[in-house]
């Protein structure tokens, strides 16, 4: 496949996906080293606080607690003890490559048809080990986490960034999901999590059909009137 | 008699050591004197730049050529500039005797070499000779070393000096140590404690060692003192005065205004250290404006600072975070599921039946021109259970984008796909699959809200569309390499759905990740069940018709009971209203309002 000559498009979008595998990988190198030892810094990873009508941004979603700007999460973070990440599968997609529009973008050349390496949003997907508690000896669970990032309005950024310096705050989190996907082997031998009777909760789906005049009939009860008591 | 006997025996001791060959008469060489003959004589007209050492303590004239050998062998060992394996450089250039003085020219370099020389025993024939050099830049051997008898009131005599100067200086209603200024204090200049810079760099830590003695452990010091300030010493950095953070770990304010640190380097040998420090004033040092942002380095130090230059860094509640046990991210809690169209709630009813019987139809009815599709293989998952499914990967790894092991720029592009053809080319490469229904415990699910994503019309370059990540496991018909059997495969995909499309509803980006499956106890929620509202009647209240009311309301809506009295309240214990409150208020009630 390697020696198939690409069209002008697909050149073009080899160098993109080029520049956003870069910001991927430059980024969770960052984002999991500061989440580890420099949680001060968490909050700069975050764009700023937006509300709009439809959603706020950045929106924050991790172990399904929703926290909707970088200070506060960063807060949390800091009172988490030992976390030690490691990414063991990582992938990255554009998402949408005009997401700033072109009259924003520093040093940009203002043609709503250019500058996508440095307009467009990033969905990374991140899944890996996460070491707990204690270095070397605490639980390790499996967690799974997706980001999307979106240029950072405040930097300008060279053509075609390669993060040869790192990270620096080229793309800010917009929206993040967090999930434990696995729990650490000793969490389940405890029987801690290894219940798999879960405490009563239902997911949406299990709740979907639930209707109240079918359960209300089903107990002998009907909605109008008084009902037998 | 018993004193001279010990020092007898260590300077036999450092005989042997240094210059035992002179005993056994080895010395090969031409001895200094004889090389140059009485030139000396003649050595004060050339006025060349020599320096001149004087030696004293031999007693012997007869003895100088073996002397002036002696002086030879042992500074040429200790010359900055050693020869290079040849002949040793001569290091008495001229000599001469008057009275009993020798006198030497030496080169100004040299000099350092017979400092080092400087009270060594010279074995002659009528014993042990203590030899004296003297001359400009030559260190004199510490007085004590010759008056030791004479030493001991005066190191008291400093000690005292040093106690009183402690107590002067030290502020016992503020609790403060008041260091400042220490050049231009008085009571110091008399003493003559700060005249040279060896005795300033010395000052400090005996300070610190005296204020150690004074105080009998760290409960002590704790009590004592809570502030130092070291203003005013034109400190360029804290060599001389690191000794502080030993002695006084505890303090809580610090003063290092108006010294002359340029940068935080100057400071770093206090990183970490005072972990309890309050407030730090660097006021008046170049460092405010030769380092812009110098404040980071110093808050990420001083982890319990609050008041920086006086300007508040960190607030009471941040402090007291750190005292707080750290806590481990709690387990699963419930699912987060913001979707009040339902629409990801259809869409992923119907992906997952149609990715495993009609995959063709799910492409044509929600992926278009622009719609990704990625796949990546952690094969590696280190973490979790012990006992994984370790399948092998190998329908999948071809088509594999783990940006962790293909690095390869055009590997990584063709293993992205894009539009209805090549995904469709992609999907028939996974084999057959059976994802378990979704209205089970075996997937945990969130979507929330993803603004940004693209509009496919081209009116707005950004629309609010869905984020949705699934996990969980599904079984596999695999039947790779010959292979005839059901696997269990775990994956985390994440869809990014947006409008658009036949169905109103387009993928904007497909990207799933495999692992081997260990098991779904992770997703089961463990979070609180207890209702975050308060509970408005306890159950003793109730009348017995209210008591059957709310068995009724719990058995037909599954509600909690305590949450099915405050529906009964709410609706004035009228069955009827309940109910219809209930049905208003259903989509809203938190999932643990539920059994």
């Amino acid at each position: 496949m390697a020696d198939v000559t690409l069209s002008p498009e697909e050149k073009a979008e080899l160098d993109l996906d080029l520049v956003a595998c870069a910001a991927a990988e430059a980024f969770t190198d960052a984002y999991y080293y500061a989440v580890e030892k420099d949680r001060g810094k968490i909050s700069t990873f975050y764009c700023p606080k937006q509300i709009a009508a439809d959603s706020t941004v950045p929106f924050i979603a991790w172990n399904s607690v929703v926290y909707n700007d970088g200070p506060s999460f960063q807060e949390y973070l800091e009172g988490l003890s030992h976390t030690h990440f490691e990414i063991e599968g990582l992938d990255c997609s554009i998402l949408n490559r005009k997401f700033l529009p072109a009259a924003e973008l520093k040093g940009g050349s203002n043609d709503d048809a250019k500058d996508f390496d440095r307009r467009m949003s990033i969905a990374v997907v991140a899944t890996g080990s996460v070491r707990l508690e204690e270095p070397l000896t605490g639980p390790m669970r499996e967690f799974a986490e997706t980001f999307v990032l979106v240029p950072n309005t405040q930097k300008q950024v060279p053509r075609n960034p390669m993060f040869e310096k790192g990270w620096q705050q080229e793309w800010l989190i917009q929206t993040q999901n967090f999930r434990f996907t696995e729990w650490g082997a000793s969490e389940v031998n405890d029987g801690k999590a290894g219940d798999t009777k879960a405490n009563g909760v239902k997911n949406v789906f299990q709740r979907r059909n639930q209707s109240v005049a079918k359960h209300f009939a089903a107990a002998g009860l009907t909605i109008k009137g008084q009902g037998k008591v | 008699m018993a004193s001279h006997r010990r020092v007898g025996g260590i300077r036999k001791h450092q005989r042997r050591d240094r210059d035992g060959d002179l005993v056994m008469g080895t010395a090969p060489r031409v001895s200094p004197a004889t090389r140059h003959p009485p030139r000396s004589q003649q050595s004060a007209s050339h006025g060349s730049n020599y320096t001149e050492l004087r030696i004293t303590g031999w007693t012997d004239e007869k003895e100088i050529p073996r002397l002036i050998q002696f002086l030879e062998r042992h500074s040429s060992r200790r010359s900055p500039n050693p020869s290079k394996g040849g002949v040793p450089p001569i290091m008495v250039k001229r000599s001469k005797v008057v009275g009993n003085v020798l006198t030497i020219s030496v080169r100004p370099d040299d000099v350092i070499a017979f400092s080092k020389i400087n009270g060594f025993s010279f074995a002659s024939a009528h014993g042990n000779q203590k030899l004296n050099i003297a001359g400009t830049g030559i260190r004199s051997r510490s007085p004590n070393h010759t008056t030791v008898s004479a030493a001991k009131p005066q190191t008291s005599e400093t000690i005292d000096l040093f106690k009183a100067f402690l107590e002067r200086r030290y502020d016992a209603n503020l609790k403060l140590l008041n260091l400042s200024s220490l050049a231009t204090d008085e009571e110091v200049a008399k003493s003559g404690m700060f005249e040279t810079e060896s005795r300033q760099s010395k000052f400090f830590p005996v300070l610190m060692t005296i204020c150690d003695r004074q105080m009998k452990n760290a409960e002590a010091k704790r009590d004592a003192i809570h502030s130092v300030t070291l203003s005013n010493n034109g400190l360029p950095n804290l060599g001389v005065v690191k000794e502080l953070a030993i002695t006084l770990p505890e303090i809580k304010n610090l003063d290092l205004s108006s010294n002359k640190f340029t940068s935080t380097k100057d400071l770093s040998a206090w990183k970490h250290k005072f972990r309890g420090l309050e407030h730090l004033i660097l006021t008046d040092n170049p460092l405010e404006t030769s380092q812009p942002g110098w404040e980071q380095d110093i808050i990420k130090w001083f982890p319990r600072l609050r008041l920086l230059n006086g300007v508040q860094v960190r607030t009471e509640a941040q402090i007291a975070r750190l005292d707080m046990p750290k806590q481990t991210p709690p387990p699963c809690q419930n699912g987060l599921w913001l979707d009040g169209d339902k629409i990801a709630e259809n869409f992923l009813v119907e992906f997952f039946q149609g990715f495993d019987n009609d995959r063709n139809a799910l492409i044509q009815k929600y992926y278009d021109s622009t719609s990704t599709f990625t796949m990546n293989v952690n094969a590696k998952a280190r973490g979790g259970v012990v006992q994984h499914n370790r399948t092998p990967w190998d329908a999948y790894l071809p088509q594999s984008r783990n940006l962790k092991f293909i690095t390869g720029r055009r590997s990584r592009f063709f293993r992205k796909q894009r539009g209805p053809d090549q995904i469709q080319t992609a999907w028939a490469q996974i084999p057959p699959t059976r994802h378990a229904g979704l209205d089970t415990n075996k997937y945990s699910m969130d979507c929330q809200p993803q603004p940004g994503l693209p509009d496919p019309s081209g009116q707005y370059s950004g629309v609010t569309g869905l984020m949705v990540t699934v996990h969980g496991e599904y079984e596999e018909h695999r039947t790779a390499r010959g292979a005839n059997e059901i696997v269990q495969r775990a994956f985390d995909r994440t869809f990014m759905l947006g409008p658009g499309g036949l169905s109103g509803v387009r993928v904007v980006s497909d990207m799933l990740c495999l692992r081997a499956a260990g098991g779904h106890a992770a997703w089961i929620p463990q979070g609180p069940t207890e209702v975050p509202v308060p509970i408005a009647a306890p159950a003793a209240t109730l009348t017995p018709e209210q008591e059957a009311m709310v068995v009724h309301v719990c058995t037909a809506t599954n509600l909690k009971r305590e949450v099915a009295i405050q529906c009964l309240q709410a609706g004035n214990w009228n069955l009827e209203a309940a109910a219809q409150l209930f049905t208003a208020q259903k989509d809203t009630l938190p999932p643990d309002a539920f059994n």
